[in-house]
């Protein structure tokens, strides 16, 4: 059917009519050709309406197919030949001898109308190749026919200003001459365009077309010739303009009657064809989406299947449909098939602990979020195992429907767990054993007190009692007995001071360090001035601390500046700078300086790097310095040069975490 | 007993166990131009019955002026004073603690436990001996106490 879209009844039928035609056609030449001997205004007038009926049977077939068609262009000029049909009428009736309108128009207006229908004619052809696959407006277009068509009349009847075109005694006009071959151009115009365009056109209709157009160029060049209104040439123009607007009938009836089938059938196969490609388009596109669907979901499975942590799939809320084997493994089960329609009940310890999950965690699943949770389940044998659960919902419709599906995925963690207990108790155990030494070293600086204040008591007593009896050496004795006591009371006083910076320090509070740093400098002033010294400062910010701790550790570093230098004009200069996390403080002198390898000897306890009798000291006060610095989370180092001073440098973070 | 005679001797209880610290204690009071009878306990429960007449110490006079050490066995210096304060009948006693505490926290406490004041014994007895000297003057001399019934 595709294939061949002539039927065999179909050509028969066509062969038929051809012939049907073309016979009654030569009957009817020959007929006229006898009537034209007899009455040439008869044979006129009846091949002018022969002619006539033609245009109006093109233009009533075309009106009344006007909303099936698709050659709209041959709706145009079917319209066209109706308005034609009606300028050719008046021709016909104008005719000399017919007596309808008044003599004294005489014979230049049947030929005035004749040109006029020619121009017509000639123009709708040059049009309707234009108008190939374009939509049109019958109404409008016949609006727009009528409209032109009265107007023109009107140039005619009317106004009277359309050129003569037959001047009694003077014959034809060199206006009717030209027209005729303006009007050929015309045509030979409209048969170039028609050539032009014919891929847009069916090859018959084409050629119908085609040969009416030419036969209507012969038919006006007949008329060129012609000399007398009764001769051969005119005889000749008529048939033409006969055949030429019967092959216009033709076209319509072969486009729009005959053909409709294979007009129709030519669309259908059009939109076969154009169905079919797209079917085996679409099916190509199905093809290769469930491919890369079925990849997709392979993809899934075996990283489902394979995955190292366990995944599950609830259905109904609560009921397991599909997991891996690791979760399996995870939950003490042979497989995860033999975990299927398990209720999440089972995997919980106890119901009360399923209940409480689902009030605490389900509505963070209902908003779609992801659920983090670390979580002991249970195993199938009844045995907890810890284990970080993640889980979301798999409805992507708002609201959520947890019943459509919950992916959960779990890892069991409880080595981590495990280790994570025993961090926490050997912290416990650090943290009490740190606590239990610092009691330690109060308690026991607290106590060696006593028995030294018994020591330099009795010494002190002794002194004025025994003063007679004893010589010079025994009362050096005494006195230096006393002295070390005194140096003993002012060890077990730093490490008093050492021990309670952690454990009897003050909660940390905002603090202008400039304040503090004023206070420092005025418990100092004495030493100062003593020294001679000449001590800057910059601006401090404010910052959270234990302002008696840093107050502290300013007056122990400004304190050894002082002491270590020997300097005639000693100089301390002490500031801060900002730095991402924290700020930078400096006390910068030009004392003594130490040596490069002791710059971390030099914070441990009692490590002292000169002798007693150069510089007094317990050996404690930058040890104290560092562990207040490390109580506020800094730190603290030391840089210098021997004999040119040295810098102290502490940190103190912007942010207070810890303690 | 009244405490305005001054010619009576005035009563002193010291609370402590440190046998050393009682002799150094003493000393320093010798020195004292005031008339002084000096009752030495070791502990804070032997110090509660004293000052609540019981036992061995029925009869002995009411003390005009505690010294209290903290750290005593059995019930230590804390204890002690909170009984004294919750006591009706000893409320109104001077405590004068005397320790070698330097602690803050212990300073603090003892104030809010309404000691009368608190004083870190020094390692230098010379100073420890002026120091005793003060006390008495302030807290037997200087000052006016409520009568004793």
């Amino acid at each position: 059917m595709r294939q061949n879209l002539k039927t065999p009844d179909q050509s028969q039928t066509e062969k038929t009519t051809w012939i049907f035609s073309s016979v009654f056609g030569i009957f009817a030449m020959a007929a006229l050709v006898i009537l034209s001997r007899y009455n040439f205004l008869l044979f006129h007038g009846l091949a002018e309406l022969f002619s006539i009926a033609v245009a109006w049977a093109v233009f009533f077939l075309v009106w009344n197919i006007r909303h099936v068609t698709d050659a709209e262009s041959l709706v145009f000029v079917g319209i066209a030949y109706f308005f034609i049909g009606i300028v050719d009428l008046l021709h016909t009736l104008a005719y000399n001898g017919m007596g309808v309108f008044d003599s004294q128009w005489g014979a230049n207006l049947p030929t005035q109308l004749w040109i006029l229908a020619r121009y017509m004619e000639s123009a709708s052809l040059i049009l309707f190749p234009l108008l190939f696959r374009k939509k049109i407006q019958p109404a409008f277009i016949f609006a727009c026919w009528a409209g032109a068509t009265v107007l023109l009349l009107g140039t005619i009847f009317f106004w009277q200003i359309f050129p003569d075109c037959y001047v009694e005694g003077g014959g034809l006009t060199r206006f009717k001459i030209i027209s005729e071959y303006a009007i050929c151009i015309l045509l030979g115009t409209a048969f170039v365009l028609l050539y032009a365009r014919r891929g847009m056109v069916d090859p018959v209709v084409f050629r119908l077309l085609a040969v009416s157009i030419v036969i209507t160029i012969g038919a006006e060049l007949a008329f060129t010739f012609y000399v007398s209104v009764y001769d051969f040439s005119n005889l000749l123009g008529h048939y033409f303009k006969i055949v030429s607007f019967y092959l216009i009938y033709l076209a319509l009836v072969q486009s729009g009657l005959t053909r409709p089938y294979q007009v129709l059938f030519k669309s259908l196969k059009d939109s076969e064809k154009k169905y079919q490609d797209a079917y085996a388009q679409m099916e190509q596109k199905v093809r290769e989406r469930t491919s890369e669907i079925e990849a997709a979901a392979h993809e899934f499975e075996s990283l489902f299947n394979s995955s190292q942590v366990g995944m599950m799939v609830l259905k109904g809320g609560r009921f397991f449909a599909k997991g891996n084997q690791r979760l399996a493994d995870i939950l003490g089960y042979a497989s995860p098939e033999e975990m299927e329609g398990l209720s999440m009940k089972d995997l919980h310890l106890n119901e009360n602990r399923f209940r409480a999950f689902g009030e605490k965690h389900y509505n963070r699943l209902h908003h779609g979020e992801v659920l983090q949770v670390e979580y002991e389940l249970k195993r199938k044998d009844g045995s907890p195992v810890w284990c970080s659960l993640s889980g979301k919902a798999l409805d992507i419709n708002r609201p959520i429907d947890l019943d459509r599906g919950v992916l959960w995925i779990l890892d069991d963690i409880s080595s981590r767990k495990l280790a994570e207990q025993e961090l926490k108790e050997t912290l416990n155990k650090l943290e009490r054993s740190n606590d239990e030494l610092a009691q330690f070293a109060y308690v026991a600086s607290h106590d060696l007190q006593e028995p030294l204040r018994a020591i330099v008591g009795f010494l002190q007593l002794l002194e004025p009692r025994c003063a007679g009896q004893l010589d010079e050496k025994g009362r050096q004795y005494i006195k230096r007995s006393v002295n070390a006591a005194h140096r003993m009371q002012s060890l077990i006083q730093d490490l008093l001071t050492l021990s309670r910076v952690n454990t009897k320090g003050c909660p940390f509070e905002s603090t202008d360090l400039n304040v503090v740093f004023t206070g420092v400098l005025s418990r100092l002033d004495r030493r100062i001035k003593e020294k001679a010294a000449n001590v800057t400062a910059e601006t401090f910010p404010n910052l959270m601390v234990d302002p008696n701790q840093i107050s502290t550790l300013l007056e122990h570093l400004m304190s050894n500046a002082l002491k270590y230098n020997g300097h005639s004009e000693p100089a301390i200069s002490i500031g801060c700078s900002e730095q991402k996390n924290d700020y930078r403080f400096f006390v910068k002198d030009n004392g003594i300086g130490i040596e490069p390898k002791f710059y971390e000897r030099i914070f441990i306890v009692f490590q002292r790097l000169h002798g007693r009798h150069e510089y007094h000291g317990t050996g404690v006060g930058l040890t104290l310095c560092k562990k207040i610095v490390e109580r506020h989370g800094g730190s603290i180092w030391v840089e210098s040069t021997i004999g040119r001073g040295s810098t102290f440098f502490f940190t103190l973070p912007k942010e207070r975490m810890g303690k | 007993m009244t405490n305005t005679d001054n010619v009576k001797p005035a009563q002193v209880l010291l609370v402590e166990d440190n046998e050393d610290d009682v002799e150094l204690t003493l000393e320093a009071l010798k020195n004292s131009r005031l008339r002084m009878n000096v009752h030495v306990v070791p502990d804070g429960v032997e110090a509660m019955k004293f000052l609540r007449f019981q036992g061995e110490y029925e009869g002995e006079p009411r003390p005009d002026m505690v010294l209290l050490d903290l750290n005593l066995p059995k019930m230590d210096g804390r204890e002690v004073l909170k009984e004294i304060r919750e006591d009706d009948d000893l409320t109104d006693l001077p405590v004068v603690v005397l320790t070698t505490s330097q602690d803050e926290e212990d300073i603090c406490k003892m104030y809010k436990m309404h000691a009368n004041c608190f004083i870190s014994k020094p390692v230098d007895f010379l100073q420890f001996t002026e120091i005793i000297k003060q006390i008495e003057g302030f807290w037997l001399q200087l000052v006016k106490l409520p009568r004793r019934r």
